[in-house]
């Protein structure tokens, strides 16, 4: 057996070193080291057929020799295709291998971007629900039943009855339903960001049914319309670009007092005026500082605390930034991999 | 509301030099949002005032017509006109000269039309861009013919169009917006109020109806020519009326006219064009009827009778209910309440003596109205926001100078007047140290108190100012925080500084499932995957595709459609629909969405629950592929001991046998495997899909983020690779069960691969895996780990007949 071995290794070592292809490397691979009818393969079947004391030896021979051919395949087969490869054109041109990759969604993309950005600041982000009644999407934020203001939301209500005060059940049609029931929970202060599915009735060319809204809300002592400036000044700088600035301009919400309308400058023509702005500025969304009824609703006492919140569209923002001229926004929800596949 | 206004018509009431531009620019800064400028006159130099001298059929087309036009020139321009406009012999209209290019666009060539020359056009205000209506403007004979439209209408001038938010009906007007441009540039407000003659002349009445008119409300007369009664006065807090006798009805002047026409308003007639021009003017709405047309000499408000009916000043009939305020006369109603007149009791060319309005209504209650019967107006617009009843008052006193001005009419009664009429002022103590503590900067006192007594407040006091809201803010000024946000914005925003908050740490840490929903979504893109997002809602028939129960599912009441009824209890249908729509441009689909769920709750919210979804479609091997996804998915979430069963084999989703229910001890966490292949079909779908679905909310609880540290081993491992035949029913479970049993010096199985082939005979397989050995404290011997093998072996072919291959 052991001479069988020895012979075998003779045989291996110069077949190997007559052959020239990857061809002939891999015919000798498996004339050796077969799984079913390799030489060696058979040698090491054998072993269990042997008496006991042959068999340690026997077998420690031919299992090193195994490792030592499998050694030299490897060695030749880098040799060989180093050959290869040398004496073949190697053309760099050629695209690279690319793994195969997955895209996240628009949406999701910019909700992590903004996320990112307001939890530098002390932020964190929280969920609310998106089926919410109407004392927490109206009545709360200072609109009573019958309030115009309440005909501004194209909303959609749920096929139930009403439940006592809180009304019905409506899908929200904004992130500003959770003012309250964040500051229901009675931790002060508060520096929350709701980024939330929305509703409204309409669809066109750029209303969506449902879209995403995020808001932010801080509630604090002393708090100014200089942090509200600040802190979205901080947003415009760091999610459309550092040469970009924020403006407030009186506006009206219910739930605010004082409302504003937020502006960023036009990143075309840096605030100068072009047509792709309205004199110089974009229009981002509203913001405002909270109105007393909304602390007291949400039982924070408006002698002590103040806060501001500011809520604006996350599709609306995101295009904005991205200076995507996407045609129609229901794109984005049509789900077309050939769209979604390019971000 | 949208305002448009002409900008010089606003300096009349506050004197300024600046530019347009700069005036919208720092107007929308501090005030409200001047939305549009337009400049009127532009591209109208060629468009002059023409007088029709002859006008003759055109000899070859029956539609045409010619004229012979007086412009100013030695010699009559000849044009061919339509039938766009009715145009007689001595009319004065608008003429474009050719060749002019006007405004709209529109291009006015001399041209010969059918053998006869053209050298002009006679233009409509929508054709020279004045409004969106076909109409024409005609001149009285003061304007000389030639005169340019520019002099004549003095259209050196910008239209101006102004977002008036919702909470600032004071504002909804010339003079409400000039009182705030007042303000905002520190400039005179130079309005000042009507003060018409109100003395009845001797013979007025007499002449008109044949007997004294008086007013209804006089106590001490008899003859009660028009009675005013209001039945809700909830309703209509403030009721004023004023009757008017010889008033000559004609046109408008052309100045009043072409205010109206800018503001999107149609002159009628003068009285009605003053009652417009007072609420573009003020802001407060008006009607005029005419009184001899109203039965017994009645003004009743009150709610409509269910069943009455009314033809409105837009020739429509509309039925009413007792919802509904109305005006009425003795018998019938003559104007929905805020919202529109009644053709019936309207102004003519025959109207002698007329009643004037100014009322003013609860904004609920036109609110109601306007909804329910759906029409809405100018005047429906502004009660809907809530009007001072103090501003009936100088509105009404302003139709009247007006109407002795421009219809010759004289006053007939005295003024009517029902309701509210000496509500206090608001009074707010403003204490200044909250100017430092809202806006970061300390304001000198005698600028606030410019400031707000530039808005119309009355001011006292130092330190604490004590403050008296103008009537026409009451409804939005009410308390400190009101007052804050009026210096802040006159002051202007701009000046304040930029501070980002300090303070203390929130208390509240975020919500874990966030860190969990980002991690899969990153892992899933990792992998491949796109990510969809679809509609909450969805069709019942959606649901019931797959068998669920559309009784869980919440309804809305008011879907878009019925495609999108219900929210969704599961992403699956949606997914095999983008798989779908995708499969033509794919052979190969990975995709997939984390999103909500709804479930319906008797009392409370629904249940929302988070689920990923995610589907392989096209391709081979896509139970593998999808089986694969869902362990590295519990492995990084730190989830191990979880189990997968055979789902329940009727289940409608999962091809028998071949999709699994996965566990967690009793947490179910979701399932797994091939879609049915009628479902396939149902959803027309062309190739094999996979799918995962997972209860996300459930895998977020169950998640760990513990990582485990295990020591490197101090000894090397052997490995040995075998392969058996075994029947193919034998499960790879049942082997590496049985295999893993075999002795502690085996440390692991792994499955390699399964080869079929007749070969290996009739229902055979072959099972190739790998042992990997090793024990803790030393270097295995052959031996040892030949003696396992052997075990292995023999207690395979045992259990299971296999044998090595």
């Amino acid at each position: 057996m052991k001479e069988k071995i020895k012979q075998l290794k003779n045989d291996f070592f110069n077949e190997i070193e007559k052959i020239s292809d990857l061809t002939a490397l891999e015919k000798i691979e498996i004339k050796y080291l077969g799984r079913k009818a390799g030489e060696l393969t058979k040698i090491l079947r054998q072993l269990r057929d042997l008496p006991v004391t042959e068999r340690q030896e026997i077998g420690v021979l031919a299992n090193q020799l195994k490792k030592e051919l499998a050694q030299k395949i490897r060695e030749v087969f880098q040799l060989l295709k180093n050959q290869a490869s040398q004496s073949a054109v190697f053309d760099v041109t050629v695209p690279g291998l690319k793994p195969t990759e997955g895209h996240k969604h628009l949406v999701t993309q910019a909700i992590e971007e903004i996320v990112e950005i307001f939890e530098r600041i002390g932020f964190s982000r929280r969920r609310y629900p998106e089926v919410e009644w109407e004392w927490y999407a109206f009545e709360s934020l200072n609109m009573p039943p019958n309030h115009p203001a309440r005909d501004e939301w194209e909303t959609f209500f749920i096929d139930l009855k009403p439940v006592g005060p809180k009304g019905q059940r409506i899908l929200t049609p904004h992130t500003s339903s959770g003012q309250v029931r964040e500051m229901e929970k009675g931790q002060l202060p508060i520096r929350m960001i709701n980024i939330s599915k929305c509703y409204r009735r309409q669809i066109d060319i750029s209303h969506v049914p449902m879209f995403h809204q995020f808001e932010g809300l801080l509630i604090d002592q002393q708090v100014t319309i200089a942090d509200l400036k600040g802190t979205l000044d901080y947003f415009v700088k760091q999610f459309f670009g550092s040469n970009r600035r924020a403006r407030i301009r009186p506006s009206h919400f219910q739930f605010t007092e004082p409302s504003f309308e937020v502006d960023v400058s036009c990143g075309l023509c840096d605030g100068q005026g072009c047509k792709m702005c309205k004199a110089g500025w974009l229009e981002l969304g509203g913001a405002g500082m909270i109105h007393p009824n909304v602390l007291k609703a949400g039982k924070v006492d408006p002698k002590k605390y103040s806060g501001f919140a500011f809520g604006w569209g996350v599709e609306r923002c995101y295009l904005m930034k991205a200076g995507l001229s996407i045609p129609d926004i229901r794109m984005l929800y049509q789900n077309d991999l050939r769209f979604l596949n390019q971000f | 509301m949208n305002l448009k206004i002409s900008y010089n018509w606003l300096r009349e009431y506050f004197k300024t030099n600046q530019s347009v531009t700069d005036f919208a620019k720092e107007f929308s800064l501090k005030s409200q949002s001047v939305e549009k400028i337009k400049l009127i006159g532009q591209g109208l130099g060629g468009v002059v005032v023409g007088k029709i001298l002859e006008i003759e059929k055109h000899p070859n087309a029956d539609r045409l017509s010619l004229a012979k036009v007086d412009i100013g020139r030695r010699k009559p321009l000849e044009l061919i006109f339509g039938q766009m406009a009715k145009v007689v012999v001595g009319d004065q209209l608008p003429v474009a000269v050719a060749p002019v290019k006007l405004p709209t666009g529109i291009e006015v060539q001399a041209a010969n039309i059918r053998g006869v020359n053209s050298e002009g056009m006679f233009c409509l205000n929508s054709e020279l861009g004045l409004s969106d209506r076909d109409e024409v403007m005609f001149f009285d004979a003061s304007v000389a013919p030639g005169t340019s439209i520019v002099d004549a209408l003095k259209l050196n001038d910008y239209l101006l169009e102004i977002e008036v938010t919702s909470n600032r009906p004071d504002a909804m007007s010339v003079v409400g917006l000039a009182r705030e441009a007042a303000a905002v540039f520190g400039k005179k407000f130079l309005y000042r109020e009507p003060k018409p003659s109100l003395v009845i002349p001797a013979k007025a009445g007499i002449q008109a109806a044949g007997s004294p008119i008086r007013s209804g409300m006089t106590k001490n007369k008899q003859n009660l020519l028009l009675k005013v009664e209001v039945k809700e006065p909830k309703l209509c807090p403030r009721y004023q009326a004023m009757v008017m006798t010889n008033v000559k009805v004609g046109p408008s002047p052309l100045w009043l006219q072409m205010r109206l026409i800018l503001a999107g308003l149609r002159p009628i007639n003068n009285l009605v064009d003053i009652t417009n021009y007072v609420l573009l003017e003020l802001g407060q709405p008006l009607h005029v009827f005419d009184y001899d047309k109203l039965n017994g000499q009645k003004i009743i408000v009150r709610p409509a009778k269910n069943g009455e009916k009314i033809m409105a000043l837009d020739g429509k009939n509309y039925d009413l209910n007792e919802n509904n305020l109305i005006i009425a006369d003795q018998q019938n109603p003559v104007a929905i309440a805020g919202v529109m007149g009644g053709e019936f009791s309207a102004t003519t060319a025959e109207t002698k003596t007329i009643v004037f309005e100014s009322a003013n209504f609860q904004p609920l209650t036109v609110r109601k109205t306007t909804r329910a019967i759906n029409l809405r107006s100018e005047s429906s617009d502004l009660f809907e926001k809530g009007l001072s009843t103090f501003s009936t008052k100088l509105a009404i006193l302003r139709a009247v100078e007006l109407t002795q001005k421009l219809a010759d009419g004289e006053v007939a009664s005295s003024l009517i007047d029902l309701g509210a009429k000496a509500a206090l002022p608001t009074k707010i103590n403003f204490d200044l140290a909250n100017v430092k503590q809202y806006l970061a900067l300390e304001i000198p006192e005698d600028k606030i108190r410019k400031i707000l007594e530039s808005l119309g407040f009355k001011v006292k006091g130092k330190k604490i100012l004590n403050l008296e809201v103008p009537w026409w803010r009451a409804n939005d000024i009410t308390a400190q925080h009101d007052i804050i946000e009026e210096i802040a914005r006159i002051y202007g925003y701009d000046e304040l500084p930029r501070t980002l908050p300090s303070g203390e740490l929130p208390g509240l840490v975020e919500d874990s499932s966030f860190a969990w929903e980002s991690l899969a979504k990153n892992l899933l893109v990792g992998w491949g995957f796109t990510e969809v997002y679809n509609y909450s809602m969805v069709s019942a028939q959606l649901l019931t595709d797959l068998d669920f129960p559309v009784k869980k599912a919440v309804r809305i009441a008011n879907p878009l459609n019925e495609e999108m009824a219900y929210l969704r209890l599961t992403l699956l249908p949606q997914i095999l629909v983008n798989i779908k729509i995708n499969q033509k441009n794919f052979s190969r689909l990975k995709i997939f969405e984390l999103s909500h769920v709804y479930l319906t709750e008797n009392n409370k919210l629904p249940k929302e629950l988070l689920r990923l979804t995610a589907a392989v479609g096209g391709g081979k091997d896509n139970f593998l592929a999808v089986k694969g996804i869902a362990e590295l998915l519990l492995e990084k979430f730190g989830i191990n001991n979880y189990q997968f069963k055979i789902t329940d084999e009727n289940c409608p989703i999962w091809e028998k046998g071949k999709g699994l229910d996965v566990y967690q001890e009793n947490n179910f966490l979701g399932q797994f495997g091939l879609i049915r292949s009628d479902v396939l079909e149902k959803f027309d779908l062309d190739f094999p899909v996979a799918c995962l679905d997972f209860d996300f909310t459930t895998l977020v609880k169950l998640a760990n983020k513990q990582k485990i540290y295990v020591p490197m081993p101090e000894f090397p491992d052997v490995n040995r690779d075998l392969a058996i035949v075994v029947d193919q029913k034998i499960t790879w479970q049942e082997v590496s069960e049985l295999v893993n049993q075999s002795n502690p010096l085996l440390e692991k199985v792994e499955y390699l691969s399964t080869f079929v082939s007749p070969a290996l005979g009739e229902n055979k397989k072959s099972l190739a895996f790998r042992l990997t050995f090793r024990a803790p404290d030393r270097t295995l011997k052959v031996e040892e780990v030949e003696a396992v093998v052997e075990k292995v072996v023999s207690s395979l072919e045992k259990k299971f007949g296999a044998r090595l291959r």
